[in-house]
C-alpha cells in the first residue's frame, strides 16, 4: 500500500521503520493523556467546600428562586390525578377545605373552622373563610368546591381516586353513568350529595358515617374547581397557563419533559409564600439529578439510591444529605388462593427465614427500615414499632425449619417452585434476589423470578397470575383505615391477595363506621395484627421506606418542616414556608 | 427526476399505513395496558377511563377508528399527557431536530475532516490521530461518554452545564452534541478515509498531478468530490438515526425531546404517543432515504433516474 505526499510513493518495508518511534511517541502521549483525565474526573475535588452544610439560621427572608429536581406529573388536574409527583405540585398551587400538617391532622385552610357533624355522622357542614379569591382575583365560593366534587365524580372526567369519596351520596351513581345521555348526566351530577347552601357553606350528605372524612377533605380530589373557567364538570382540565389557583403559588410556565415555573400568588389568603418562583426540574434519573446538584444547577434533589454509600462518605454531600422517613411498606405478598401459600405454617417459615437487616444493608445501602409492621408505627399507633412482630415472625432459621416441617415440607421436601413476578427495576431485582438465595439457605426451596416490564407486572398482579409478588402500600391520606380497605377485606376493589378472613372481615366491618376514635384505631391495630403476624395474610413485610434527599446550606424548609405528609419532596406540604439564605 | 420523487413520495402512504398497522397491533398484543399501574385501579374507573380514551372496543374497532382519525390527521390522546399527541410532538420535536441536526453537522465536518487528513496522510501522524480517534469515538458508546464528558468537563472544569438545552447557549449544547455525535463523526471518518485512499490511486488523480498541480487542487478538486459518494450514501441514514436515537442522551442530559417520550411511551403502554412516535420515525427515515437517492443524481451525473 502507498501513501500519497505530493511526492514519490514510499514502499511498505519504509514505513513501519520510520513511524515506529513517531506511533511509539503518540500512542505515550495519548496514553498519559488519557490516563490523567481519568485520574482528574475521578479524583477527589480538594476544592470542595467544607463548610457546616446545615448552613446559618436565622429569620426567614422574603425573595429568591429555587430550582429543584421534580418528576414530571402525568397531569395537573387534582379531579383525575394519583401519582405522588401530581399530587405533590398541586399542592403547592390549589388547596382544600383543610389541610394536612406536619402531624397528619387536618386544620382549616379554605374553611374557616372544623365541620359541624350532624348527630347521625352523615351530614358534614362547612363554613368557608370570607373573602377567599382565586390568583386571577374571581371571588372562590362554595361552588368551587361543589364543581371540584363534581368533576372527580364526573364518569367523562373518570377521576381515578373517586374511591375516596364514594360514601357521598350520589357518587357512584354519577361516576357508573357512562353510558348515559347528556341530559341523565346533568341529572345525576345535580344529585351528588354536596351543596353550597351560599357563597361560604357546603353540606356534604354522606351514605355512611365517616370517621375519616375531614382528612378526605384535604386531599386534591376535593379541591375546588374554578367554575369561571371550566364550565362543567366533564370538561378537559385547561392548560395550566389558563387556570387560576387558590394556594401559595401559581403555575406561570410548562415546558413539557423540561420544567414548570411557579410563582408566588399574591391572592393566597395567608401571608405571602417567602420564595419569588420555584422552578420544578423535570428529571426523571437521579443520577443526572445528582450531577446537577453537584454542578449547582438544582438546590434539592432526591438522592441517588445507588450512590448512597458514596454521598454518606463524601464530605459536602454527607452533610447535605436527609434521610426522612416515609409512609410505605414494602412486602412479600402471597397469592393465597394457591397451595402451599394458603398454609401459615409455609408464610411463617419464608418470613423467619428472611434476614430484613442484611437485605437492608446489602441490597438498599441503609436506605430504608427493616420491617415486619404491615401498617407503619405513625399510621398504626400505639405500641407499635418497625421491628413490632419480631419476635414472631422475624429472622429466625432454626424456627423457619421448623414452621415448614410443621406444614409438611421437611428441609424443603416436596416444596413446589414458586413463581416471584417482579418488575425490571434494581429495588425489585435486589429483593428477589436475595429472597431467593436466602429460602434456599435456610429452607432449601427454589423460587424462580420472572422479570417483566411494569406494566405487565401489574397486570398479572390483578390477574392473580402470580405466587409471589414483592409489592406494598402507599398511603392516601393518613389513617389505618386506608392500609385495609378494599385491600385486604373479602371481596374488596383491590384485593388481589385472596385473602378472604372471616375474623378480619368481622373486625373491618366494626371498624368501618365506628365514630369512637380511640376505639376504631384499636380495631384496625387488630387486623395489622392479622396482616402482619398471625395468620400473616398480608405476607412477610420486609421494610419500610424512607426518602433520601439532597439539599444545599442556605435552602430552609425542607429539612426542617420534612414530615410524612410530604407528597414528593422533603417539606413540599408547606412550600410557602420555604426560604433561601 | 421529478416523476422519480413523486412516485417515490406516494410509496410513502402504503408504506406508513403497514407500519402503523403492525404497530398497532403489536402493542396491543404485548401484555399489560396503560391502566395497569402500581396501585390498581378499581373496575368501574378502569371502565370510565376506557370509555373516555376510547378503549372500550375490540382491537378491530380501535383500529378502524385510529385509521380513519389518522387518514385526518389526528393521531389521538396521550394517556401518560393528558393532551393531544400532535400537540406533544409538535412542542419536543424542535429540540430534537435542534439536537439531531447539531449532532449530524459536528459528525459529517468532524468525520470528513478527520478521514481525508487520515486519507492524505496515510501511516503518518495525522493518521494515527485520526484513527485513534475514530476507534475512541466508534468503540464507546454514548452514555459512557457522556458520563465521562459531564464529570470532566461539567463538574471538574465547570465549562458546561449538566443539564439543559436552549438553542445557541454553548454551555448546554456542546457536551450533547458531541456525545451524540462522536459516533457518526467516527463511522464517518472511517468510510471517508477508505473512500478517499481508493481515489487517490486512481489514474485521473496520477494524471492530474502529472499536470502539476498542486497537491492541495488534486484533493479538493478531484479527490474529495469522487470521494464522497460512498459517504453520502450513509449520511442519510446517519441524519434519521442522529434524528430518531436521541434517547439517551435526551435523558442524560434533561433534554425535553422527543426521544425521551418514544421509549417511555412503550414502557407506558402510551399507545397513542407510541403510534405518533413511531409514524414520525418511520416519516424520517424514509424521507432521508429519499433524499439520498436524489442526491446520488446530483454528486455523479451519471446517475439517472
Amino acid at each position: 500500500m502507498a501513501r500519497l505526499n505530493g511526492g514519490a510513493p514510499r514502499t511498505e518495508e519504509e514505513v513501519p521503520n520510520k513511524l515506529s518511534k513517531k506511533f511509539r511517541l503518540l500512542f505515550t502521549v495519548f496514553a498519559m493523556l488519557a490516563i490523567s483525565l481519568i485520574a482528574v474526573a475521578c479524583g477527589d475535588d480538594d476544592d470542595d467546600d467544607d463548610d457546616d452544610s446545615t448552613g446559618t439560621t436565622g429569620d426567614p427572608k422574603q425573595g429568591g428562586e429555587l430550582v429543584l429536581q421534580y418528576v414530571e406529573p402525568e397531569s395537573f388536574d387534582p379531579h383525575w390525578s394519583h401519582f405522588a409527583q401530581d399530587i405533590g405540585v398541586q399542592r403547592m398551587v390549589w388547596r382544600g377545605l383543610y389541610n394536612l400538617n406536619e402531624k397528619n391532622e387536618a386544620v382549616p385552610e379554605m374553611a374557616a373552622e372544623a365541620p359541624q357533624v350532624s348527630s347521625d355522622g352523615k351530614t358534614y357542614t362547612v363554613k368557608m373563610r370570607a373573602g377567599l379569591k382565586w390568583s386571577d382575583g374571581e371571588p372562590l365560593t362554595a361552588k368551587d368546591f361543589v364543581a371540584g366534587i363534581q368533576r372527580t365524580c364526573d364518569p367523562d372526567n373518570a377521576g381515578t381516586y373517586k374511591d375516596t369519596i364514594s360514601n357521598i351520596v350520589g357518587c357512584d351513581e354519577f361516576y357508573s353513568a357512562v353510558d348515559k345521555t347528556a341530559e341523565e348526566k346533568a341529572k345525576l351530577r345535580e344529585a351528588v350529595g354536596v351543596n353550597a347552601t351560599d357563597d361560604t357553606t357546603l353540606a356534604f350528605k354522606l351514605e355512611n358515617p365517616q370517621p375519616t372524612f375531614t382528612l378526605v377533605l384535604a386531599l386534591w380530589m376535593t379541591f375546588p374547581s374554578p367554575s369561571h373557567i371550566v364550565k362543567n364538570s366533564g370538561d378537559p382540565w385547561p392548560a395550566v397557563t389558563e387556570l387560576a389557583y387558590n394556594g401559595p403559588f401559581k403555575i406561570e410556565s410548562y415546558t413539557a419533559k423540561d420544567s414548570a415555573v411557579l410563582v408566588r400568588n399574591d391572592n393566597w389568603h395567608r401571608e405571602p409564600a417567602y420564595l419569588d418562583k420555584v422552578t420544578l426540574r423535570y428529571i426523571d434519573q437521579l443520577d443526572v439529578a445528582e450531577n446537577a446538584y453537584r454542578a449547582n444547577q438544582l438546590q434539592i434533589t432526591r438522592a441517588n439510591l445507588t450512590s448512597l454509600n458514596v454521598i454518606k462518605a463524601d464530605p459536602t454531600l454527607g452533610k447535605e444529605f436527609l434521610q426522612v422517613p416515609g409512609v410505605t411498606s414494602r412486602a412479600v405478598h402471597m397469592n393465597l388462593e394457591r397451595e402451599p401459600l394458603d398454609d401459615y405454617n409455609v408464610r411463617l417459615a419464608l418470613s423467619r427465614a428472611t434476614d430484613r437487616e442484611t437485605l437492608n444493608r446489602v441490597a438498599f445501602q441503609g436506605a430504608y427500615i427493616p420491617s415486619s409492621t404491615w401498617m407503619p408505627p405513625l399510621v398504626a399507633g400505639g405500641d407499635v414499632s418497625e421491628s413490632g412482630y419480631d419476635g414472631t415472625v422475624g429472622f429466625d432459621p432454626e424456627a423457619a425449619k421448623k414452621s415448614l416441617a410443621d406444614a409438611g415440607y421437611p428441609d424443603g421436601d416436596g416444596f413446589p417452585v414458586l413463581t416471584m413476578v417482579i418488575s425490571d427495576v434494581p429495588d425489585r431485582r435486589a429483593t428477589a434476589e436475595f429472597l431467593k438465595e436466602q429460602w434456599k439457605k435456610h429452607l432449601n426451596i427454589d423460587i424462580t423470578v420472572d422479570v417483566v416490564d411494569s406494566r405487565t407486572r401489574s397486570a398479572r398482579f390483578t390477574a392473580m397470575d402470580y405466587d409471589l409478588f414483592p409489592g406494598g402500600w402507599t398511603q392516601d391520606y393518613p389513617d389505618p383505615e386506608n392500609w385495609v380497605s378494599g385491600l385486604f377485606n373479602t371481596g374488596g376493589t383491590n384485593n388481589y391477595y385472596g385473602v378472604s378472613d372471616e375474623a378480619l372481615d368481622e373486625v373491618f366491618e366494626k371498624a368501618k363506621f365506628n365514630t369512637n376514635d380511640e376505639e376504631r384505631r384499636d380495631q384496625y391495630r387488630e387486623i395489622n395484627a392479622m396482616l402482619s403476624e398471625n395468620p400473616m395474610l398480608a405476607g412477610p413485610i420486609l421494610y419500610q421506606e424512607s426518602f433520601n434527599y439532597l439539599i444545599k446550606p442556605g435552602l430552609h424548609g425542607p429539612r426542617e418542616l420534612a414530615a410524612p405528609v410530604d407528597a414528593f419532596l422533603a417539606g413540599d406540604w408547606a412550600i410557602e414556608k420555604w426560604w433561601l439564605e | 427526476m421529478t416523476l422519480y420523487i413523486i412516485r417515490r413520495v406516494l410509496m410513502l402512504v402504503p408504506l406508513l399505513w403497514a407500519i402503523a398497522t403492525v404497530t398497532f397491533f403489536l402493542m396491543h398484543a404485548v401484555p399489560g395496558g396503560p391502566f395497569d399501574q402500581e396501585k390498581p385501579l378499581s373496575p368501574d374507573t378502569i371502565a370510565a377511563l376506557e370509555q373516555k380514551y376510547a378503549l372500550d372496543g375490540s382491537v378491530g374497532e380501535q383500529y378502524v377508528t385510529f385509521i380513519g382519525n389518522l387518514v385526518q390527521g389526528d393521531l389521538g390522546l396521550s394517556f401518560r399527557q393528558n393532551r393531544d399527541v400532535t400537540d406533544v410532538i409538535r412542542d419536543g420535536l424542535p429540540t430534537t431536530l435542534q439536537l439531531g441536526l447539531c449532532a449530524f453537522v459536528f459528525a459529517t465536518v468532524v468525520g470528513m475532516t478527520l478521514g481525508v487528513f487520515s486519507a492524505v496522510n496515510q501511516n503518518g501522524p495525522l493518521d494515527y490521530v485520526s484513527v485513534f480517534v475514530a476507534t475512541i469515538g466508534a468503540s464507546v458508546p454514548n452514555f459512557v461518554l457522556a458520563t465521562f464528558f459531564v464529570l470532566f468537563f461539567a463538574l471538574r472544569l465547570g465549562w458546561f452545564d449538566v443539564i439543559g438545552w436552549e438553542f445557541g447557549n454553548y454551555r448546554q449544547m456542546v457536551l450533547p452534541v458531541v456525545a451524540l455525535g462522536l459516533f457518526p463523526a467516527a463511522f464517518i471518518a472511517r468510510i471517508t478515509r477508505a473512500s478517499m485512499l481508493e481515489v487517490l490511486q486512481q489514474d485521473y488523480i496520477r494524471t492530474a498531478r502529472a499536470k502539476g498541480l498542486l497537491e492541495i487542487n488534486v484533493v479538493r478538486g478531484h479527490a474529495i468530490r469522487n470521494a464522497m459518494i460512498p459517504v453520502l450514501t450513509v449520511l442519510g441514514p446517519i441524519l434519521a438515526a442522529l434524528i430518531t436515537g436521541t434517547f439517551v442522551v435526551e435523558q442524560y442530559f434533561g433534554i425535553a425531546g422527543i426521544g425521551r417520550y418514544y421509549v417511555e411511551s412503550v414502557a407506558s403502554r402510551d399507545y397513542g404517543m407510541i403510534m405518533g412516535t413511531t409514524l414520525l420515525y418511520a416519516f424520517v427515515i424514509a424521507v432521508m432515504n429519499l433524499l439520498v437517492d436524489v442526491s446520488y443524481g446530483i454528486v455523479n451525473p451519471r446517475i439517472r433516474y
